[in-house]
C-alpha cells in the first residue's frame, strides 16, 4: 500500500486495465501462481534499455496487449510491486507473438522508496522559484547574506547583485518594488530570517501595461516572506560594541510589515565598522536608468565637476572603509483605493569617512629624468544627504495608467585634506552644497492586445556649488600660495517622448519613438587671480531624435533592426562667442538574437552611435582637483562617433542539473574619442582633454557556476580580458598605449544541509600598460571560509583573506582573519555573538601600482584588528 | 489492490468579493475539506472528479475515460536519487510533460494524468505554464487505511455541465451574488468584462473531445 503525497488536490485511485490498439501485436498474460495479476506492467526496450518501443498494464484477467510498429529483437520486461520483475527476449516479425510470465511475490520487505522530490529549485514559465532557507547557513544577517548563498546569484563587493551573469533591475518585496535601483538599503538592511523564497523574475516589466509587449529581457528578483512575518508588525534591532582594542561600533533597528495593500519598512542604522547602509546613494537620489520606453530623463547624471580627490584603496570595502555611517529611512507602499498606488521613500544619511596614505610615487615623463615625490595625507569627508522619492500611479481605466515620480533631496559636504607632499604641508578645503528635483510624469495606454501607448515628461533641476580653497599651492603663482576656486552649476533639463510598442500575434514586435529634450548646463567658474570676475559658461544641448525598432520573427530566431536618426544641437558660450555644433543623428543598429527556451540564448549586435560630449568635458577654465592638479575641458562642442559589436550568448538551467554559462564580449572601434594631454611636473598635474581618432576596444567575460546537486557544492568561474589600444600625449609627447587586463576567479561553496560547510577561493588579476617599456602589476587573492554548526544553540565561522601584490620585482602580502561565536538561545527571539575581525592584517594595506607614467608605491589605514560581542533582538 | 491518494495544499488566497463602482472583483478560495479529487477505477474504467467548494457549492461529474497517447522520450534524470524518465502527451488540446519513475511501477498520476509505465513525479503543462506538480513522498507501507471509494457532494454534475460551468464561472457568480442581495442594490451590480482573452485561458483543458475547433475566444 502506498501513500502518495502531491502538492495539488487529492485523488484516489482503484485496481485496473489497460489496453492497447493495432498494429503487430504482441500478446500474454502474467500470473502469480495460477491466479492471474492485475496492473503488472510491461516494459517493451531495446536491449540496451535507453529506448522504450511500448509499454502496457495487464487488466483485471492478468491479460495485455501490445501494439509494435517496428521488427526487431527486443527486451520485455514484466515486473509489479511486491511481486519482482522477469525479462525475457522477442524478435518482432510478421507474426503476433504471445509471451506468458508468472511472477513470484517478493512480499513488501524491498527497500522503502521515498522520494523526496521537495525541490530547493523550482521553475515555472518566466519564474524561478528558490526555496532560500535551504541555503542558509546559520551564519547570514541580512538579505544580501543570503543571497551570496544561492547558486547562480553574485552579490559583487558594491552590493549589486546579478542573476546568471546580468545584473538584476530591481529587488521586489512581496510583490512590489519599493527602492527602484536603490534596491542594496534593502539587501543590505533587511533581515534574512523572514525571507521564504526568492523569486528570479525573467522578462520583468514594471509597468504592468507593458508586460508581454515589451522585449528588454530585464531580470528583478521577488522576495516572499514566510507566512508568519506578512501582514504583521515584525522586526529586530541589534547593537554591537568593542572596545578592544579601538571603538567599533554597529547598530540597527528594522520595522516591518508588509500586508497585502500597504507596506511598510523603517529602518535606521549606524556602524563604524566599514559596512555601508545605502550601497551607491546615487541610485536612491536619481532614478539613474536607460532605455525605458516609459520614461525620459531617467539618465541624467549629476553634474558633480570636482571628485575629491582622496578615497579608498581599491581593495575589499568592508576592509578599506574606515567609516561612521548613519542612516535612517521610512518606507511605504500604499493603495488607499484599488486605483491608486502611492509609493513614499525618505531617507536621510550621514557619513563621515576617513582616508590615511602615504605613499612614494616616481614619474617617468619621457624624455626626462625620473622624479621621486613622497607623501603623506589624511583626509576626511564628511556627506549629509537627506532625500525622497514620490511616486503615484493612478489606474485610469484598465487600459491606462498615469505615474508621475518625483525625487528630491539635499546634499552637503565638508571634506578636509592635510598632507605633506614634497616636505612641504598643504590643506585642501572642499565644501559643497546641493539641491536636485526630478519631475517625471508618465501616461501609458494599452491601445490593444498587442500595442501600447507611452508618453513621457520630465522637468529636472539641479544646482550646485562647490568651494575649493587650498595653501601652499602652487597652481596659481610661482611661489606657494592658498587660492579659493567656485564653482556654481545649474543643470536644467526638459524633455518629452512618445514611445509605441506593438507585438503581432506571431510574436514580431515594432517600437517607435519620437523624443525632444533639451538641456542646459550653467556653470560660472571663478578664476582664483580675478576671484571676483565669474567666467559665464554656458552649455546647451537640444535633440530632436526618432526611433524605430523592428524585431523580426523567425521561428527561434529574432532578426533585429534600428535605426535613430534626427537632429542635435550642441553649443558651448563662454566669455560671449558661441560655439555650435548641428550635426545630423543617424544610428543604425543590426543583428540578431536566438532564444532556445531557457537553455540557450544568443545576442548579437553591430551597432554605430554617435554621442555628443558632456559639459564637464567641454569646460573652458581649469578647475583645481587640489592643491595640484587642475583639469580642463575639450572647450568645443564634439560629436563623438564609434562602431561597436556586441555578442552575447548565455546558456543555462535551474532545473535539475542546475547551471548556466555566460559570455559576452564588445569589439569596438572608436572612430573619435577624448583622450587626455597630460603635463606632469612635481608641484602641477595639468589634465586637458583633447579629441583623438581610431582606438580600438575589446572587452570579453566568460562567466559560469555549475551546482553539484549530488554533493550540494556551488562551483563558480570567472574570467575576463580587456584591451585597449589609443593614444595620448605626455609633456608635449603624443604616445601609443596598449592596455591589457587579465582576470580570473574561481571558488567553491558546499551548501550542505549538514553541520560544516567550506568555501574557497583563489582569484588573479594582471594589469599591463606597453607605451615604449610594458609595465605590469599582478594582484592574488586566496581566501577559505568555514561555518560550523557546533551544536543546536553555538555556530562558528571562520575566514581568511591572503593577498600577493607583485610589481615588476617587488611582492608584497597580506593576511586577515575573522572569527565570529553565535549563541542562539533556546527561545529565538534573542541571538549573541562574539566576533573578531581583521585579524593579523595590521591595520595597513600596502599596494603598488603602475601606469604609462609613473610607479607608485602606496600605503592605506585599514581597519583595525577588533573584537566585538553583538546582542540581537527579534519581535513580532 | 492497489490504493493510492493524493492530500490536497493550495495556497491560502484571500477569499470574499467586494463591490465597486463599475463592476465586482472577488478573490475566491476554491477549498473545502475534502478539496478537489480525482478518482480513477481501473476495473471499469470510470473517472470520477469532485470540484471542491468555492464561493459555489462543491459538485462531482464524471469525465470520459480517455487514454493518453504518451510519447516516451530518451532523456532520464534523477531526483532524489530516483531515475526519472521523460515523456509528453496531447490532452485536450494542452501538451502536459511529465517525468516519471519506472521503479515505482504504478500507472498513477496527478490531476488526469496517468498510464505510464512507472509513478508520475512531476508534471507540468505547456499552455499555461501554471501546471507545477510534484511528487513530495511516497510512504511504504500505506498508513492510510480507511477503503478509497468515489468522492462525494451534494451536486452531481454531467462533463458538459461542468464546462459550460468553468467557461461562465463569472456569470454564475455574479448571478449567485444577484440573489443575495437585497433587491435595490442588485440593480445597481454589472458585471466587470474579465481581463482573460478566453474563459478557458487558465484552464488546463482547451479543447473537448465534442468540440472540433479552437475554444470560443470572446476577442477574436
Amino acid at each position: 500500500m502506498y501513500r502518495l503525497t502531491y502538492t495539488l488536490f487529492l485523488f484516489l485511485i482503484a485496481a485496473a486495465c489497460l489496453t492497447a490498439q493495432q498494429g503487430l501485436t504482441l500478446h500474454g498474460r502474467v500470473t502469480v501462481g495460477s491466479e492471474p495479476l492485475p496492473l503488472a506492467s510491461l516494459v517493451l526496450r531495446d536491449p540496451t534499455g535507453e529506448e522504450i518501443i511500448a509499454f502496457a498494464y495487464t487488466n483485471n484477467e492478468g491479460a495485455y496487449r501490445m501494439a509494435v510498429d517496428t521488427t526487431g529483437r527486443f527486451e520485455l520486461i514484466a515486473s509489479a510491486m511486491g511481486y519482482g520483475a522477469d525479462t525475457s527476449y522477442v524478435t518482432l516479425g510478421e507474426t503476433a507473438v504471445v509471451r506468458d510470465f508468472n511472477l513470484t511475490a517478493t512480499a513488501f520487505e524491498f527497500r522503502e522508496i521515498t522520494v523526496k522530490a521537495n525541490r530547493v529549485i523550482r521553475e515555472q514559465k518566466d519564474t524561478v522559484i528558490i526555496d532560500a532557507q535551504s541555503f542558509a547557513q546559520g551564519d547570514e544577517e541580512v538579505v544580501e547574506d543570503l543571497l551570496r548563498r544561492i547558486p547562480g546569484l553574485k552579490v559583487a563587493d558594491d552590493g549589486a547583485i546579478s542573476v546568471d551573469g546580468q545584473e538584476v533591475d530591481r529587488v521586489l518585496i512581496e510583490g512590489d518594488d519599493m527602492f527602484e535601483r536603490g534596491y542594496q538599503v534593502l539587501t543590505k538592511n533587511l533581515p534574512s530570517y523572514p525571507i521564504k523564497n526568492v523569486e528570479i523574475l525573467r522578462n520583468y516589466s514594471r509597468n504592468r501595461l507593458l508586460k508581454g509587449i515589451e522585449d528588454r529581457q530585464r531580470v528583478a528578483i521577488n522576495l516572499t516572506l514566510q507566512e508568519q512575518y506578512r501582514r504583521v508588525w515584525s522586526g529586530n534591532a541589534y547593537a554591537g560594541y568593542g572596545a578592544v582594542p579601538t571603538d567599533r561600533y554597529t547598530g540597527q533597528v528594522n520595522l516591518m510589515n508588509f500586508g497585502k495593500k500597504n507596506k511598510y519598512y523603517f529602518l535606521g542604522a549606524a556602524n563604524n565598522t566599514g559596512a555601508s547602509t545605502v550601497g551607491n546613494i546615487q541610485y536612491l537620489l536619481h532614478p539613474r536608468r536607460q532605455g525605458e520606453p516609459d520614461e525620459i530623463g531617467a539618465d541624467v547624471d549629476n553634474l558633480n565637476l570636482i571628485p575629491f580627490a582622496a578615497r579608498a584603496p581599491n581593495f575589499d570595502a568592508s576592509r578599506s572603509l574606515l567609516n561612521n555611517d548613519e542612516l535612517l529611512s521610512l518606507n511605504s507602499v500604499l493603495s488607499p483605493t484599488e486605483k491608486l498606488k502611492i509609493k513614499l521613500m525618505a531617507f536621510g544619511n550621514a557619513d563621515e569617512n576617513y582616508f590615511r596614505e602615504a605613499g612614494v610615487t616616481t614619474l617617468l615623463p619621457p624624455g626626462q629624468a625620473p622624479t621621486t615625490l613622497r607623501d603623506s595625507s589624511y583626509a576626511s569627508r564628511a556627506p549629509l544627504t537627506l532625500g525622497g522619492r514620490l511616486e503615484a500611479t493612478y489606474q485610469l481605466a484598465t487600459n491606462a495608467d498615469l505615474r508621475y515620480t518625483g525625487y528630491l533631496s539635499r546634499e552637503t559636504e565638508d571634506a578636509r585634506q592635510r598632507s605633506v607632499f614634497n616636505g612641504l604641508q598643504r590643506r585642501v578645503n572642499l565644501a559643497r552644497e546641493g539641491s536636485n528635483t526630478d519631475h517625471h510624469l508618465n501616461l501609458t495606454q494599452r491601445l490593444s492586445d498587442k500595442s501600447v501607448l507611452s508618453t513621457s515628461l520630465a522637468l529636472i533641476n539641479r544646482l550646485h556649488s562647490t568651494r575649493v580653497r587650498a595653501q601652499n599651492s602652487f597652481l596659481f603663482g610661482a611661489a606657494p600660495g592658498s587660492f579659493t576656486q567656485d564653482v556654481n552649476t545649474q543643470l536644467q533639463y526638459h524633455g518629452m517622448s512618445s514611445h509605441y510598442l506593438h507585438k503581432t500575434a506571431r510574436g514580431h514586435t515594432l517600437e517607435g519613438r519620437v523624443s525632444y529634450a533639451e538641456r542646459r548646463d550653467d556653470v560660472p567658474v571663478s578664476l582664483p587671480e580675478a576671484r571676483e570676475a565669474r567666467q559665464p559658461f554656458e552649455y546647451e544641448l537640444r535633440e530632436l531624435l526618432a526611433d524605430l525598432q523592428y524585431k523580426h520573427k523567425i521561428g527561434r530566431f529574432r532578426l533585429v533592426g534600428q535605426l535613430q536618426g534626427g537632429k542635435r544641437r550642441l553649443s558651448l558660450r563662454d566669455l560671449g562667442d558661441t560655439e555650435k555644433i548641428t550635426p545630423w543623428v543617424l544610428n543604425p543598429t543590426a543583428g540578431f538574437e536566438y532564444l532556445d527556451g531557457q537553455q540557450h540564448r544568443l545576442n548579437v549586435l553591430v551597432m554605430h552611435t554617435q554621442n555628443p560630449t558632456t559639459s564637464d568635458q567641454s569646460l573652458s577654465t581649469p578647475l583645481a582637483y587640489d592643491f595640484r592638479r587642475l583639469q580642463l575641458g575639450t572647450a568645443t562642442p564634439l560629436n563623438l562617433e564609434s562602431t561597436s559589436l556586441g555578442l552575447r550568448y548565455q546558456r543555462g538551467s535551474w532545473s535539475d542539473r542546475f547551471f548556466f554559462f555566460t559570455f559576452t564580449a564588445t569589439a569596438a572601434q572608436d572612430h573619435d574619442y577624448l583622450t587626455s594631454r597630460r603635463t606632469i611636473g612635481q608641484e602641477i598635474e595639468l589634465t586637458q582633454w583633447y579629441r583623438a581618432t581610431d582606438r580600438q576596444r575589446l572587452q570579453t567575460r566568460l562567466e559560469t557556476n555549475y551546482f553539484l546537486k549530488k554533493w550540494r557544492v556551488n562551483l563558480r568561474g570567472e574570467f575576463s580580458v580587456n584591451y585597449a589600444n589609443l593614444k595620448d600625449q605626455l609633456n608635449g609627447q603624443q604616445r601609443d598605449l596598449e592596455q591589457l587586463q587579465l582576470r580570473q576567479q574561481w571558488s567553491f561553496r558546499t551548501a550542505s544541509v549538514g553541520k560544516l560547510n567550506v568555501g574557497a577561493g583563489y582569484g588573479n588579476s594582471q594589469n599591463s600598460v606597453r607605451t615604449a617599456l610594458r609595465r605590469s602589476t599582478s594582484e592574488q587573492h586566496s581566501f577559505i571560509d568555514l561555518t560550523y554548526q557546533m551544536s543546536k544553540r553555538f555556530l562558528l565561522t571562520g575566514r581568511a583573506d591572503n593577498y600577493f601584490f607583485t610589481v615588476e620585482e617587488n611582492r608584497s602580502q597580506q593576511f586577515f582573519l575573522d572569527l565570529e561565536l553565535r549563541y542562539t538561545p533556546r527561545e529565538q527571539r534573542f541571538a549573541y555573538s562574539l566576533r573578531a575581525r581583521n585579524l593579523f592584517g595590521g591595520g595597513e594595506y600596502r599596494n603598488f601600482s603602475v601606469n604609462d607614467f609613473s610607479l607608485a608605491e602606496r600605503r592605506y589605514a585599514l581597519q583595525p584588528a577588533y573584537v566585538m560581542a553583538r546582542m540581537e533582538w527579534r519581535f513580532r | 489492490m492497489v490504493q493510492s491518494s493524493t492530500l490536497l495544499g493550495m495556497s491560502e488566497d484571500e477569499s470574499g468579493a467586494k463591490i465597486e463602482e463599475g463592476g465586482i472583483r472577488m478573490a475566491v478560495t476554491v477549498r473545502d475539506e475534502q478539496g478537489n479529487q480525482y478518482y480513477r477505477n481501473f476495473s471499469n474504467s470510470t473517472l470520477v472528479v469532485r470540484h471542491a467548494k468555492g464561493t459555489l457549492p462543491a459538485y462531482t461529474y464524471e469525465d470520459n475515460w480517455i487514454e493518453h497517447n504518451w510519447e516516451i522520450s530518451n532523456k532520464t534524470k534523477k531526483i532524489s536519487g530516483v531515475e526519472v524518465r521523460k515523456a509528453t502527451t496531447n490532452f485536450r488540446g494542452n501538451l502536459f510533460e511529465v517525468w516519471y519513475a519506472p521503479e515505482v511501477n504504478l500507472p498513477y498520476g496527478p490531476w488526469k494524468l496517468f498510464g505510464l509505465p512507472g509513478l508520475i513525479v512531476e508534471a507540468k503543462d505547456k499552455q499555461t505554464g501554471r501546471m507545477d506538480y510534484q511528487l513530495k513522498s511516497i510512504h511504504v507501507p500505506c498508513p492510510v487505511d480507511w477503503e478509497i471509494v468515489s468522492p462525494e457532494a451534494d451536486e452531481q454534475k454531467t462533463l458538459r455541465e461542468h464546462v459550460d460551468y468553468r467557461d461562465n464561472y463569472g456569470d454564475h457568480i455574479h448571478q449567485q451574488l444577484l440573489s443575495r442581495l437585497p433587491p435595490g442594490a442588485a440593480s445597481r451590480l454589472t458585471k466587470r468584462p474579465s481581463g482573460a482573452k478566453s474563459p478557458r485561458e487558465s484552464h488546463y483543458e482547451k479543447i473537448y473531445e465534442w468540440e472540433t475547433k479552437e475554444p470560443r475566444e470572446k476577442d477574436k
